[in-house]
């Protein structure tokens, strides 16, 4: 057993050796590691912002603050607007990012490149709508637009290849650098004029290029919604997502709430004064939040115990800690991107993984009745630890099964968090 | 090494402590929760609020209710609120044990004309109807308003009323100035502007019927009818049903269209439930009617 364990995780290690080759690959994730200390202020002041200011938020609510709070709605402006302008618009930061990085791998101008692709990447969110100003598709800059964010500044970089000149040496400051910026003239055209095409080509036709509505169109399907196959299929596709950064936590949460399956059980629980034999146990309301998503997508929390624990880098060490905080209240961003886990071919076996076996330890629990179903909602920014807890309305087995669920993940994440540093160790020698 | 993790495996014992400390209020607060919320489900209770217009008191609507109850068999209990300047309530009157469909009057001590007063008293409703939310649990209510109450309660549903476990059923404005004074709609007031901007807030379930009293073919002699229809740019479309009622006649006038007996007629239709339904329970006849 531990032989094949042993030779699963050598090919696995190879694979992850040969993409770390890859020059997008390095790129990515050179770009995501920059991003880190932007998306980390971001989740630190949304946590702030949604568990703390928020009047329907779990500190508030519990706490009964309600009446302080109302008199200080200028704390949550404060905090919404630092969260909207660091991980709102991180995925125009990541095309940024990506342009410059990739222009630099083929030495070309790189600030030029990087300027390049932000200002593409924002034409593409462009809402072009009659009204004046500028209005953008906050989804497409936020977290869930990283995928075309960097894709968008990769290209951008590419089209430098193509059109611009190599790299001069640094100008002095006091020099004319005319001559420099029209070098890039015509790949900034280019650039600028395809995505300007494309924007108003999506405009116009009024589609998203995200998947999120794809995801919120499933509800109206005609299967069988309420099953355990449905919830784990959509739960894994919507962490598959999330690892290629298309998409961003909330969609499937909301998913879950705004069901038929969701309001039946609520109307059973209420009118028969009890949480157990509700009438939907195994839909993605009563499962992935509370169970499959402790920490964020991918059971992150684990993750991040994982590392404390087992990990002997000082970066993971550090990075861990920083985000542990959010990840308590599940906001996961800041792991997400500073590991990085997202496009990460090293956590994707895991990040897959962890969500659907604590869902599975979960529906197990609630089958074999050791615990009700999670049918009650929870306040905003309830910790992940208590949600099952909370939404049984106090039920120990409940809160028992999300210990369990922590410990289960720690263990698949480990051998995973082990290999990295192996890796690290071997590359250091090398 | 051994100093990184130990490290920071304290700061995750710490932070696990903290969480773990928070399970008892957690706890606590979400039995609480499920109690009120449950009571709420349970309720049968369907209260009319009532607002009244400008320069109208919480007893506005006496005559209207002492009507009704003639009518109806005295089924209804009268509750009167008055919101003052500092956000302090006041209350007259009570409402009836198992009395399902009390009537509930909210007056403001500041009941002036104007936008920026109809904002003001649409904040001042916010916090009376939550008042009323925490004593009483009922998860559905019907809402009258006359004159500028009519416009309260849209700034209200707009601006304030964000509820999953209560909903509004009915809506009824009674020579509601949508449009203020204005006698034509290419003319918008910033009120209208600003309604019609956030009318997406307004509950989508809702059944509203708006109704404009005229004494000749313009105006019931203080709102003009145009004005009144103007409330169609706001709730067509938005609302579940829009229906706009004329009156004409006797006692058409601005003032007089709470006592006017056809408007009775509506408000017993439209919003109240039906006799003898399961949702009121009618008190055992007293003595004096019975012949």
């Amino acid at each position: 057993m531990t032989i094949k364990k042993q030779a699963i995780m050598m090919r696995l290690a190879q694979h992850y050796n040969r993409l770390q080759s890859v020059a997008v690959y390095q790129i990515i994730q050179r770009s995501l590691t920059l991003l880190f200390p932007f998306v980390l202020i971001g989740s630190i002041s949304q946590l702030i912002q949604l568990a703390l200011f928020d009047r329907n938020s779990f500190v508030v609510k519990v706490f009964h603050l309600s009446n302080w709070l109302s008199k200080r709605n200028i704390l949550q402006m404060m905090f919404d607007s630092i969260t909207s302008l660091t991980l709102g618009i991180v995925a125009a930061l990541a095309a940024m990012c990506a342009a410059r990085y990739t222009a630099k791998h083929y030495h070309r101008d790189e600030q030029l490149a990087s300027i390049t692709g932000l200002i593409a990447y924002l034409i593409l969110a462009l809402r072009l709508t009659p009204n004046e100003g500028l209005v953008f598709n906050t989804q497409m800059l936020g977290l869930g637009g990283l995928f075309f964010g960097l894709l968008v500044g990769y290209l951008t970089g590419l089209v430098f290849k193509k059109l611009g000149r190599p790299h001069r040496r640094d100008l002095p400051l006091n020099g004319s650098a005319v001559g420099r910026s029209l070098d890039s003239l015509g790949a900034i055209l280019l650039v600028l004029g395809v995505i300007l095409g494309l924007s108003v080509l999506l405009n116009w036709l009024a589609i998203s290029i995200l998947p999120d509505q794809l995801i919120l169109r499933l509800q109206s399907l005609k299967a069988n919604q309420t099953g355990l196959l449905f919830t784990l299929g959509t739960s894994l596709a919507a962490t598959g997502l999330t690892f290629f950064g298309l998409t961003s936590m909330p969609t499937l949460a909301q998913f879950g709430r705004e069901g038929i399956a969701s309001s039946a059980n609520l109307n059973y629980a209420f009118s028969q004064h009890t949480a157990w034999h509700v009438p939907y146990p195994f839909t993605l309301g009563t499962l992935y939040e509370p169970f499959g998503a402790i920490g964020g997508t991918g059971g992150t929390l684990a993750l991040v115990i994982a590392v404390f624990i087992f990990s002997k880098q000082k970066d993971y060490h550090l990075i861990g800690r920083w985000s542990l905080l959010p990840v308590l209240f599940n906001f996961n961003s800041a792991v997400l991107v500073g590991m990085p886990i997202i496009g990460n071919g090293l956590y994707v076996i895991p990040f897959l993984l962890v969500p659907l076996v604590n869902m599975g330890i979960a529906s197990a629990a609630v089958a074999l009745h050791c615990m009700p179903s999670v049918v009650f909602t929870v306040p905003l920014g309830t910790p992940g630890l208590l949600q099952a807890f909370m939404g049984t309305n106090g039920n120990l087995g409940a809160l028992a099964v999300t210990v369990v669920n922590v410990v289960v993940g720690v263990l698949i994440y480990k051998p995973f968090v082990q290999l990295a540093d192996q890796l690290a160790l071997a590359k250091e020698a090398a | 090494m051994a100093k990184l993790r130990k490290k920071s495996l304290w700061l995750l014992v710490i932070s696990l402590v903290l969480i773990g400390g928070l399970t008892w209020p957690a706890a606590q607060w979400s039995r609480q929760n499920v109690n009120t919320l449950a009571k709420r489900h349970d309720s049968r209770m369907s209260p009319v609020i009532f607002i009244p217009g400008s320069s109208a008191t919480q007893n506005r609507f006496d005559e209207l209710v002492a009507k009704l109850n003639t009518k109806r068999g005295k089924r209804h209990s009268l509750l009167k609120l008055t919101v003052h300047e500092n956000n302090k309530i006041s209350y007259s009157g009570a409402i009836r044990p198992r009395d399902n469909e009390p009537f509930i009057v909210v007056g403001f001590e500041n009941n002036k004309d104007g936008y920026n007063n109809i904002q003001k008293q649409a904040k001042w409703f916010s916090l009376a109807f939550n008042a009323l939310t925490k004593k009483y649990q009922f998860n559905n209510f019907k809402a009258v308003g006359h004159s500028n109450g009519g416009l309260i309660y849209t700034a209200f549903l707009e601006d304030y009323f964000n509820r999953d476990d209560i909903t509004v059923k009915k809506l009824m404005t009674i020579g509601s100035p949508f449009n203020f004074a204005e006698t034509s709609i290419t003319h918008k007031s910033q009120m209208l502007t600003d309604f019609i901007k956030k009318r997406k807030n307004i509950p989508t379930n809702l059944s509203m019927y708006s109704i404009a009293g005229t004494e000749n073919f313009e105006n019931d002699g203080i709102v003009p009818a145009r004005s009144v229809e103007a409330g169609k740019y706001i709730y067509q479309g938005q609302v579940k049903h829009y229906t706009e009622i004329t009156v004409t006649g006797d006692h058409a006038q601005h003032s007089d269209l709470p006592q006017n007996q056809q408007i009775v007629a509506l408000l017993e239709q439209y919003i109240l439930s039906k006799k003898n339904t399961g949702n009121t329970q009618p008190l055992p006849k007293s003595k004096a009617e019975t012949p």
